[in-house]
């Protein structure tokens, strides 16, 4: 299988700060692939050049291996690149459909040519299909306000808000590090179940436990590099926590 | 019946939650309109006289301008800014329509098309300040109350103009199937100001800006654009006030807006708006001009002089804003509750 995204050689630097050093990764659909490593590894660095929050300086980004260059957070959405933030992604004072739509609501004519106006039905019956196919059903109503919700229950619409416009590559950057036990799961238990849809889900976590058991691959960062890659069913956190701070990429365990 | 709130509660029985929920959410969607009944009851009870329809009608008149002035303060407020210079870019609004319908003898359309655009000139400035300066909107605006104010008093020589033809106090003064125009024209841009709020981009953006600046941004809306259009908005009905107040007084006066602003401002704070941003609505806004007008109207017909109508006003104010933060500390702490 082709990956969807390959990055190669990838170095972004801020003023004399080299954040990323030389990142080469591929992502494939169909998994969860974890990024972990310390605070200042570049974990945050990397997702953020993928959603277009930063530019990168050297090296190229291939997505269905077509060189492209990523200059916004709309150009991410155009290649089917979704971000799901730990926070600040919702609108306290908007309902759940109007946030999922927030930006790219469906509209409809009533005078043609003349005067469009918001299609609510559409998208409370979209918002709701997609609730549905992501099996989040603690959201039955989806006219209550976001402040109402709680934090899984928040997560989840900021995850049916990124793969309600068919993302194809789905980054959640800490999505539990506000949330209790139970929500954690609900969102573990989404990650899985996009990535099983054929999404690529790039999932960024400090909690080795949570990564062990949801994710495929573990990529390993220290200082702006890859510092290894492993299969989460060949791995143990020993291993991981010891690639993060040693930075060596220990073959085994022996 | 399994209500809404029901089944976000989920599996735990809380049906005490639920109902102070509901009852405060009534109390938020209807609060402003309680206050105001609870006024005109006060009102009607002191002095028997005071329920009639003329009285009522003299209480809509009265109330047009500021809650046409508070239409557009309201989405400004909405989206988490604020605009002060409504009040005398209102003034400079009839000023200029003055100078070309009095002055330069100009015909009575342009003139109102030319008020309209000076108050749609005056918001875009204050937009594109905030928006691509990045300072705090108070100070703009502020900064734009005297500078409106000094125009209008510089174009005008500091005198109020007279001399608009005859069929310009129809706006004011006329009367359609027995209903003051001005009414008339507050029922139709309500209508279209509520059609704007929900079903457009240009409202539902205010609320995400005003509810959260970043998530909007991150969601792809180009929120400097649409602050700009936002104090537009404001702009037009600081245009259509001054043609609605214009005609009234039959003249264009340089120095009558100021004080209108805060006006404005308290009626939309009454309605039931944040001004931390977020919340608001155009219904909000009108009663909350209604209301204060007809605790102007009840105190004057009970013969209360002007300047105790000043403390009583005060006094409404702080109260309605009190008990909309009691209301807020109250969801937050349900919210914590169905959170668990």
């Amino acid at each position: 299988m082709n990956p969807v995204i390959e990055i190669k050689g990838v170095k972004k630097s801020f003023g004399a700060v080299a954040a990323l050093k030389g990142v080469d990764l591929d992502f494939y659909c169909g998994e969860v692939l974890a990024i972990v490593g310390d605070n200042g590894a570049g974990k945050s660095t990397l997702i953020k050049v993928l959603s277009g929050v930063y530019t990168i300086d050297e090296g190229s980004i291939l997505i269905d291996g077509h060189p492209v260059s990523i200059k916004s957070p709309k150009d991410a959405k155009r290649f089917g690149i979704e971000t799901v933030y730990q926070d600040l992604a919702l609108c306290d004072n908007l309902d759940i459909s109007s946030n999922v739509f927030l930006g790219r609501e469906i509209t409809k004519m009533i005078i043609p040519g003349l005067l469009k106006v918001f299609d609510h039905n559409a998208m409370r019956e979209r918002t709701r299909a997609v609730l549905n196919d992501l099996r989040i059903s603690s959201l039955e109503t989806l006219t209550s306000q976001v402040h109402h919700l709680s934090g899984g229950q928040r997560q989840s619409v900021a995850v049916a808000k990124s793969v309600c416009f068919d993302a194809r590559v789905i980054i959640m950057d800490e999505p539990t590090a506000a949330l209790g036990v139970t929500q954690t799961r609900l969102v573990l238990d989404l990650a899985r179940r996009l990535s099983e849809r054929g999404c690529c889900v790039i999932y960024i976590s400090h909690i080795m436990r949570d990564v062990l058991e949801t994710a495929d691959r573990i990529a390993v960062m220290k200082s702006g590099q890859v510092v290894g890659l492993r299969k989460a069913a060949e791995t143990d956190s020993d291993e991981l926590v010891f690639m993060m701070i040693s930075g060596e990429n220990r073959k085994s365990r022996q | 019946m399994k209500s809404k709130v029901d089944t976000l509660v989920g599996e735990k029985p809380v049906a005490t939650v639920t109902y102070q929920v509901r009852s405060w959410r009534l109390f938020n969607r209807f609060g402003p309109a309680i206050m105001l009944m609870a006024v005109v009851a006060g009102m009607s009870i002191a002095h028997p006289d005071f329920l009639t329809i003329s009285n009522l009608m003299t209480i809509g008149l009265q109330a047009a301008v500021r809650a046409l002035l508070a239409i557009g303060e309201v989405l400004v407020i909405i989206s988490g800014g604020i605009d002060l210079s409504v009040g005398t870019a209102m003034s400079l609004s009839m000023v200029t329509m003055g100078l070309y319908v009095i002055n330069s003898h100009g015909s009575l359309e342009i003139g109102m098309l030319i008020a309209i655009a000076t108050g749609v000139l005056v918001g875009l400035v204050n937009g594109t300040l905030v928006a691509f300066l990045g300072l705090p909107p108070f100070i703009i605006t502020l900064g734009m109350l005297g500078i409106a104010q000094g125009l209008a008093l510089t174009l005008s020589s500091g005198f109020s103009m007279y001399g608009f033809p005859k069929e310009f106090d129809f706006l004011g003064g006329g009367q359609i199937f027995g209903i003051p125009v001005p009414i008339v024209i507050l029922g139709v841009v309500a209508l279209v100001a509520s059609f704007i709020f929900r079903e457009t981009r240009l409202g539902r953006y205010a609320y995400a800006i005003g509810g959260g600046e970043e998530a909007a941004r991150r969601a792809g809306i180009p929120v400097r654009r649409f602050k700009v259009a936002i104090y537009a908005f404001c702009g037009g009905l600081v245009g259509i006030s001054s043609i609605v107040l214009s005609s009234r007084i039959n003249s264009a006066h340089p120095g009558i807006g100021i004080g209108y602003e805060l006006d404005a401002i308290a009626a939309v704070v009454i309605g039931g708006a944040s001004l931390m941003g977020g919340r608001g609505n155009v219904s909000g806004a009108i009663i909350g001009a209604l209301t204060m007008a007809a605790i102007r109207f009840g105190l004057n017909v009970m013969a209360v002089t002007p300047f105790i109508q000043q403390i009583v006003i005060g006094v409404i104010l702080i109260i309605a804003v009190y008990l909309d933060r009691l209301r807020i500390l109250q969801e937050a702490k349900l919210d914590r509750l169905r959170a668990r």
